[in-house]
Parts: C-alpha cells; sequence; structure tokens
C-alpha cells in the first residue's frame, strides 16, 4: 500500500507503527578530526533526564545528595539552556549533535508527513519493503524494511571514536537503530518495543464493566473463566507474513486460586505461580510469524493485580530481547546480548516506567512506584558493572527515572495541583527526593572512577514545573475561525482529524509544541498561500495565541510562540513546524490536542497523574549542569548544544562546522 | 551457575573414543578405499572431458554413483559408532543439560496425590507462596525458594505414607533430572525421584537448562557436546589411523 495514501489512523495503531528498527544515515557525513589529542584522559558525562535545578540545589542544602554536593565544590553548580521546547528528544539531540534543533532536525516527539499530514515519531521512520509476494492468507516480503534515524549530524561519542578514544554511550538518547559502528552503545529513550510502539502494555481483566479495546499505550482485554481456567493470549506485533496484517499470538492458560489468592500461568515452555500484587521474573516469549519457522523473540514481566470476584493482571510491554534482539539496540550488535548475559535480561524499550500504565488506572501509585524501583535498580547494576570495565576515554549514562517519575509524582509535592491531597503529599510527597538520592549514589560510583585527570559532568535535559491545566490547541484553533469541523458535533473523533474540514482550515496543531498552517501545495487541500498570506496568518496567530487567557484562572496561558527561523539556525530549518508553541508554567497542550482531537472546553483541569511536564517555555526550564571543573561564567547560560563542542575543544579536536554551539572552554 | 565444562570435556572425550573404535569396529577399509578411489576417478574423468558434455555429463552420472555407493560403506560403521555414542548421552543427559537452582531463587515442584498433602518445612528451603491446588485434580504447584547451597530433602505428607524427593540448590556434586517421576527405582538415581512413601504418586521438579558458552554462543548441552565431540574424533581418528 501507499504510504502516502490517506488512511484513517487511530492513536494507538500511530503509536504502536511508527518508530522500528534500521541503520543510521549520518547525513553530514564523518568529521575531520585532528589526529593529535590532549585534554583530560577520562570524560565522565552522566546524563540525568530531567534533573530540576531547583530541587537538586534544595536537596543539597539539606545535605541529601552529598556527591553531587561535592561535585559542584570541586569545580560548579550551574543551570544549562535548554531547546525550543524543552522535550527530551529535542534537548538530548542537542546535547549529542552540539546544534540547536536546526541543525539535527528534532523538533517534536511527533513529525508528519506534510502530505498526508499522517504522524509519525519523530526520531525514526520505518518503511516497510518494497514488494511482497502473496499465496493465500500469507504474504512474504521482498527484501528487508528500512527503519532510519532521522537526528541529523553525527554524535559527540562516534566523533570521539573515530578520532581513537575509547567511547561508550549506555542508554543512549535519540540514538535509536544504534548505528553500524562508531562508539559503543546502548540505545536509550525513542528505542521502541517489539511493536514499534514507545511501549504498549496489555491489561487483563474479567470485570465486566471494563471496556475492552485500545487505551493510550495499552489494550485491554476481558477474559472469562472456563473450565477451570482463563484461556488467554498475549497479542503481540503484527505478522509479517500474515496477508491481512493480523497480529502474532501467544496462547496461554491462567489458572486462580481465591482463596489464597494466588494463579497459575502456565504457557507451552514455561509456567510459573504469583501471589496477588507480586511480579514476574523476565519472561522470554516468542511470536509464531505464519509461514516462518522462527519466531519474534521478545521478553515481558507479568503482575498480579487481583484475584478476588474480578481476576487481574498485567502484562509489561514486549521489551527487545537483548540476547536475541530483532532491531539494532547497540553498537556492537552483540554488545546488548553480552551484557544480558552479566547483569540479567532488563528493560529495553526507552521509556520503561509504565506511566501509560499509571494514567490508565491499570497502575497505582504504589505498583508505578515499585516498577520504577525495578527500573532504577536495574540500572544501576548496569552502571556498575559498566564502571568496572571502564578504564579511560568517554563515558556516558543516562537515567530516565528522575524524568517520569517527576511526571507521575510532582502532584504529591505540587499543593495547587487538582490532584493534589494531603494524604497524597504525605505518603507520595518524598519519593522524587528519595529517587534524587539513589541516583546521587550512582553518581557517587562513577566519581569513584574519576581521578584528577577527568572531566566529570553531570548533564539534564531540562528541570520541571507543575502540569495543572490543559490547554486545547486545536479547540481554540476551531473557536476563532481557524478550522472548520465536517461534522460540527463530533468533537472527539478518535481519528487524527478525521473529523476536520480541511478546505476551509488554515491552521492546526499536531505535536505537543508544533503548529501548522494549512499551505496550498505543501498540505493535502491546504488553502493558505505560501509567502505573503502564510505569513499574515503566522503572525497573526502569534499576536493572538500570546495573549490567550484561561477562562478559569485569568492566568496567560501561553508565554510566547515562535517562527521557527528566529530561533533556530541550521539545515534542517524548512522541516520545522511553522510556529513553536511554548506554554506559561502549569499550562500544556491536552493529550487530545496533540494527536488532533477537538474536545468542547478549550482549557480544562489537568486529572491525570501526568502532572510535573516540561514541554513549556525553556525560560524556566533550564537543565542542570555540575562539573568537577568550573564552568566560566562569561555573562551568558551554557546552552545544552555547547557542551559537544566544548568536550572536544577541551580535548583539542577539530570541532565539525555542523556543530553550532560555542565552546565554554575558549 | 558456571558450566560443568570439565564433565563436558570427559563426556565427549568418551564419546569420540567410543565413537572412533566402534567406527573402526565396523569399518571395511579396503572395500571403502576403493569406493572412494573409483569416486576420484570419476570426478578426473568429468574434468579431464570437460569439452565434450556428453562425455562429461555421463562422467557426472558415474561420479553420483560412485558417491552413493562410498556412503553406502561408510553406513554401516556410522550406526555403529551411533549406537554406543547415543547410550553415553542418554547417561550423561542428567549431569550435563540441567543447571541446580540458585540460592534466593524461586522455583516450582508439582505432585500429584489421591489426597491433600501438605509440606513438612526443612531447614534451609521455604514456601514464598500458598500451594497452588488444582481443583479438578490431585495436582498441586508448590512454589520453593533454597536459602542456601546444598541438598535438600522435601517431605510431604505425615505418618507412614509421607513421601520424601531432594532438590539441588547452587551445587554441582548431584545428578539433575527433571521430568515427571513415578518412583525412585529406575536406571538413573535422579533427584526429584521419590525416596519413598506413598503420600504422593507422582512429582516434577523443573530444573534450569545448563547453557554453555562456545566462542561467544550459549548453546545447549547436546550441541556443546557433539561440536566438542566431532573436534576430538579427529585427533582420535589419527591415532587410531583410521583412513577414510
Amino acid at each position: 500500500m501507499n504510504s502516502k495514501s490517506h488512511i484513517p489512523t487511530t492513536r494507538r495503531r500511530f503509536l504502536k507503527n511508527a518508530a522500528a528498527a534500521g541503520a543510521a544515515p549520518m547525513a553530514f557525513g564523518a568529521p575531520a578530526i585532528g589526529a593529535s589529542r590532549r585534554g583530560p584522559s577520562k570524560i565522565i558525562v552522566m546524563g540525568v533526564d530531567g534533573m530540576d535545578p531547583a530541587l537538586t540545589r534544595k536537596l543539597i542544602k539539606a545535605g541529601r545528595l552529598p556527591n553531587c554536593a561535592k561535585l559542584a565544590k570541586q569545580g560548579s553548580f550551574g543551570t544549562v539552556g535548554s531547546t525550543y521546547p524543552p522535550q527530551s528528544p529535542v534537548a538530548w539531540s542537542s546535547f549529542i549533535s552540539g546544534t540547536d534543533p536546526g541543525g539535527h532536525g528534532i523538533f517534536d516527539f511527533i513529525a508528519r508527513d506534510p502530505e498526508t499530514r499522517a504522524p509519525f515519531l519523530s526520531t525514526a521512520k520505518t518503511e516497510p519493503p518494497a514488494k511482497t509476494l502473496t499465496f493465500g492468507d500469507y504474504s512474504f516480503p521482498l527484501g528487508g524494511g528500512q527503519t532510519e534515524l532521522l537526528r541529523q549530524g553525527p554524535a559527540l561519542w562516534d566523533i570521539l571514536a573515530d578520532a581513537g578514544m575509547d567511547s561508550v554511550a549506555f542508554r543512549a538518547p535519540v540514538n535509536f537503530p544504534a548505528p553500524k559502528d562508531g562508539a559503543k552503545t546502548l540505545t536509550g529513550i525513542t528505542t521502541p518495543d517489539v511493536q514499534g510502539s514507545y511501549g504498549v502494555f496489555s491489561w487483563f481483566t474479567s470485570d465486566v464493566n471494563a471496556d475492552a479495546g485500545e487505551v493510550a499505550g495499552g489494550v485491554v482485554q476481558r477474559i472469562h473463566e472456563e473450565e477451570g481456567f482463563y484461556a488467554c493470549h498475549l497479542e503481540g506485533p503484527v505478522d509479517p507474513g500474515d496477508r491481512d496484517g493480523k497480529r502474532c499470538e501467544i496462547p496461554f492458560k491462567v489458572y486462580k486460586d481465591k482463596e489464597n489468592k494466588t494463579a497459575f500461568f502456565e504457557f507451552p515452555d514455561e509456567r510459573f505461580l504469583l501471589k496477588e500484587g507480586e511480579w514476574s521474573d523476565w519472561m522470554r516469549v516468542s511470536f509464531p510469524v505464519s509461514a516462518s519457522l522462527s519466531g519474534i523473540p521478545a521478553i515481558c514481566r507479568f503482575c498480579l493485580k487481583r484475584v478476588d470476584s474480578v481476576f487481574e493482571f498485567y502484562v509489561s510491554p514486549f521489551n527487545i530481547d537483548p540476547t536475541d534482539p530483532v532491531a539494532d539496540i547497540s553498537s556492537p550488535k552483540s554488545f546488548a546480548k553480552e551484557l544480558a548475559e552479566e547483569i540479567g535480561l532488563f528493560y529495553t524499550q526507552g521509556m520503561p516506567e509504565d506511566t501509560a500504565a499509571l494514567s490508565a488506572g491499570v497502575f497505582d501509585d504504589s505498583d508505578f512506584l515499585e516498577q520504577s524501583w525495578f527500573v532504577l535498580e536495574e540500572r544501576l547494576r548496569m552502571l556498575e558493572y559498566e564502571l568496572n570495565q571502564y578504564k579511560g576515554g568517554f563515558f556516558y549514562f543516562y537515567f530516565s527515572s528522575l524524568d517520569l517519575n517527576s511526571h507521575a509524582f510532582w502532584r504529591a509535592m505540587d499543593p495547587g495541583h487538582p490532584l493534589y491531597t494531603k494524604e497524597l503529599g504525605e505518603k507520595f510527597g518524598d519519593v522524587l527526593p528519595s529517587m534524587y538520592e539513589k541516583i546521587d549514589q550512582g553518581i557517587g560510583m562513577a566519581m569513584e572512577h574519576a581521578d584528577d585527570d577527568t572531566l566529570f559532568m553531570i548533564v539534564s535535559d531540562h528541570g520541571f514545573v507543575p502540569f495543572r491545566r490543559q490547554f486545547n490547541l486545536n479547540t481554540w484553533l476551531l473557536e476563532n475561525g481557524y478550522s472548520k469541523l465536517i461534522n460540527r458535533f463530533d468533537r472527539e473523533g478518535t481519528n487524527y482529524f478525521s473529523n476536520t474540514k480541511w478546505t476551509e482550515t488554515k491552521a492546526y496543531g499536531l505535536g505537543i509544541n508544533s503548529l501548522y498552517v494549512n499551505v496550498k501545495g505543501r498540505e493535502h487541500e491546504g488553502i493558505v498561500e505560501a509567502g505573503e498570506d502564510f505569513e499574515t496568518v503566522r503572525s497573526e496567530l502569534i499576536a493572538r495565541l500570546q495573549e490567550v487567557r484561561d477562562p478559569d484562572t485569568g492566568d496567560k496561558v501561553i508565554r510566547g510562540v515562535y517562527r521557527p527561523e528566529d530561533i533556530y539556525s541550521g539545515p534542517s530549518v524548512e522541516m520545522a513546524p511553522d510556529l513553536v508553541v511554548c506554554y506559561n508554567k502549569n499550562f500544556r497542550a491536552s493529550w487530545d490536542t496533540i494527536l488532533g482531537a477537538y474536545p468542547r472546553d478549550v482549557s480544562l483541569d489537568n486529572l491525570d497523574p501526568w502532572s510535573g511536564d516540561h514541554c513549556m517555555h525553556p525560560d524556566f526550564l533550564s537543565g542542570v549542569l555540575i562539573s568537577n571543573r568550573a564552568i566560566p561564567g562569561g555573562g551568558e547560560q551554557p546552552k545544552l548544544w555547547d557542551l559537544a563542542p566544548s568536550i572536544l575543544q577541551l580535548l583539542d579536536l577539530k570541532i565539525p562546522k555542523e556543530m553550532t554551539g560555542r565552546s565554554l572552554w575558549t | 551457575m558456571e558450566a560443568p565444562w570439565f564433565s563436558m570435556i570427559f563426556a565427549s572425550l568418551l564419546v569420540a573414543v567410543v565413537a572412533v573404535l566402534a567406527f573402526k569396529w565396523a569399518y571395511r577399509p579396503h572395500s571403502a578405499l576403493v569406493k572412494r578411489n573409483r569416486m576420484v576417478a570419476r570426478l578426473i574423468e568429468m574434468f579431464l572431458y570437460q569439452e565434450s558434455l556428453r562425455a562429461s555429463g555421463r562422467a557426472a552420472g558415474r561420479l553420483m554413483k560412485a558417491l552413493g555407493a562410498y556412503l553406502v560403506a561408510l553406513l554401516l560403521p556410522l550406526f555403529a559408532a551411533m549406537a554406543p555414542a547415543v547410550l553415553i548421552l542418554v547417561l550423561v543427559e542428567p549431569m550435563l543439560a540441567w543447571s541446580p537452582f540458585s540460592a534466593g531463587q524461586d522455583f516450582l515442584v508439582e505432585t500429584e496425590s489421591p489426597e491433600t498433602v501438605e509440606w513438612q518445612e526443612a531447614e534451609g528451603l521455604q514456601l514464598t507462596a500458598p500451594p497452588f491446588r488444582f481443583s479438578d485434580s490431585g495436582r498441586t504447584v508448590w512454589r520453593f525458594q533454597g536459602e542456601k547451597e546444598g541438598i535438600f530433602e522435601l517431605t510431604f505428607g505425615e505418618g507412614k505414607e509421607h513421601s520424601t524427593l531432594e532438590v539441588v540448590i547452587g551445587t554441582r556434586t548431584w545428578i539433575l533430572k527433571p521430568g515427571w517421576t513415578t518412583s525412585a527405582a529406575g536406571l538413573l538415581p535422579g533427584v526429584g525421584a521419590i525416596r519413598e512413601g506413598q503420600a504422593i504418586s507422582r512429582c516434577l521438579v523443573e530444573y534450569p537448562e545448563q547453557l554453555y558458552r562456545i566462542s561467544g554462543w550459549n548453546c545447549g548441552w547436546l550441541t556443546a557436546l557433539s561440536v566438542i565431540s566431532f573436534l576430538l574424533a579427529i585427533p582420535a581418528a589419527i591415532i587410531f589411523k583410521i583412513r577414510l
């Protein structure tokens, strides 16, 4: 099927199909690096996603982060400017490539094909095999599909590896699929599960009131007890050998013991017994593929949630099995397997803390926290093992825990949040500080491997602020005459813009911070002429959106709306959204508006546990920059894209011309 | 758990030597060499007459026939070699194929009994979940955890009717044989066998599969043993002067 044809795409289908594996073309080619090298023999960078400067400072003051305090005392504690918008893939790409988004081409979690407006995950794009051969119900691909890393420009660690320095990057963000050569890497944030999504959990319930089907980031299956057991099946990726695109399935039986609150899970090759509230170990599964002897290997974990009149259990997203990876999750390819053999199986998906299960009500706060601690402990085991292998050179390690737990538990520290209660504050108010402490221990572990000839840095891509109110950008556009619906009563259709009357729509929001003009000749059924009309619409939108106030609180919703050419530089600027919308503190785009729905209210309370965020204005979302070598102030705040050129300059290596950041030690 | 490499290499050497000797016993070198030489002759013939399609085609046909005859000559000694090798494999499987449980690791024991039985607590083992009893049969699944390394006795039932079996935690001093076991009698004194009593009629202890790492690849015991035996069979064949 032509990928550019108009396909009504559901949100879940989009999340499932958008990302996947493949090779990474380096658009700029490998830069020439000077052969000689000076500077520190060891560079250790701890990338802590979402580490907030204000909270870090507070915890240092309280004596809870002794290692951060020690490092700051040796060198400096400061902040680092994040990107427009301060989203993790955008910001980490700037750190990695030494450019602002205009150079690396990642502008939002979600991008779109201008011709079809079909959204896709912005960091990687998959093309299916060009031709397939069909026999009856079976389909045989002729040649392989292709996945492309969309981040442009060489990565810092690859430049260092090319220059002859030992260079390793663990859980490297925006690095999937892993390049074939260069530094030793294990991919991190943006690594999909085997379904090609950022993670789809499965929820099995016997509750007759539960709606079976797809929820954001998950699938709900209704199960019935027959002949003393529940006949269930794991629903996996799309079967590449099936003509109709059915999903691969693995059948299994579950027996429950209501009295003892246990359940016995029986797979053809595996059996385990769980108590209520208990998690299983990692389990290997292999999804059978039609007309093929081999299956799709994956790993998952089970959690038995409830065994009484209602029987419920959770299955984690099907992670790529590091011992038999179906996609390039490490470089060299054998590295993931070697690591798994040393420390055991581990989460390979980019964002393992299951916030989708929390938002869907499948997890309660305690479940989510338990899973988060498991992930963090796993990361620390990985860090300890890799530090023991580390002899010198560049070492980067990434932690996701603070980011995803700040999203989930910010409400427990924010009395102004609509979900805050005193009880919540008492029970979970110390979750984030405790997690900061644990990561500080990991930092301390890494500091033991540093010597006098080491540059040691802690970098975060952004801070955090409360997310109390949701703003429906598309609803605002509709109410202000910038878009039109085919059926004005259908406001919350599940398909992307399926109800939008494009011939009368001037602008549309897609992604968290992106706003597009419906340009004639670029978009299908575009109506705004490029040139003067385009500029007029943009100017009007900038002026009006910056004045929008929340009808309930009276606060300004948006801090700034920017033309990409005013905030970005580099060869990818033309791929940027037409306007970048940066929200004020407490406000963010709603979940519905991100994917093209038009809910009735322009703004409303955020009643999702996802209560802290950073997709607002970068002015109040700077990241942390702690270093054992003082960072010269010079009156100007360092930016994330300054760090890569600074490290290269410190090593006396040539800074590629594509890197637009400045060196801090010049 | 570290793979038992010493036992693996010893077993592979045994298989290699026994197989080579059995092969030599059944092998008729003169007859086989005649057939091999005939095959080489047909090959040379095919090259010599490659200008003539008809002649080389006929030679190719003869070559296939000679190859078949040569393989048939090898077939009997190959079977003769395989028979003792298979017997050895059956005997060594419980020593090489399975790994004992690790201390702190949960493991399942499944029992089948005519009546409900209870477990008698034992030092070094703890039950980590209530036993799961199937309502429609006498099957019960027990989840245990070994607290330390050793060989531990599991006792089900009480009095004269009690049954005992053993599980191995973290030590290689015992033979492991998972699979449904009905009694202690049999070819193998496998752990998991019911030592005494009638409280349970069958039991199943599932030990994890033991993997062997060869050139960066983890493989099962049979693959590892086959590869190593084959490699050891080559020098053995030279020592015992077998000419193929």
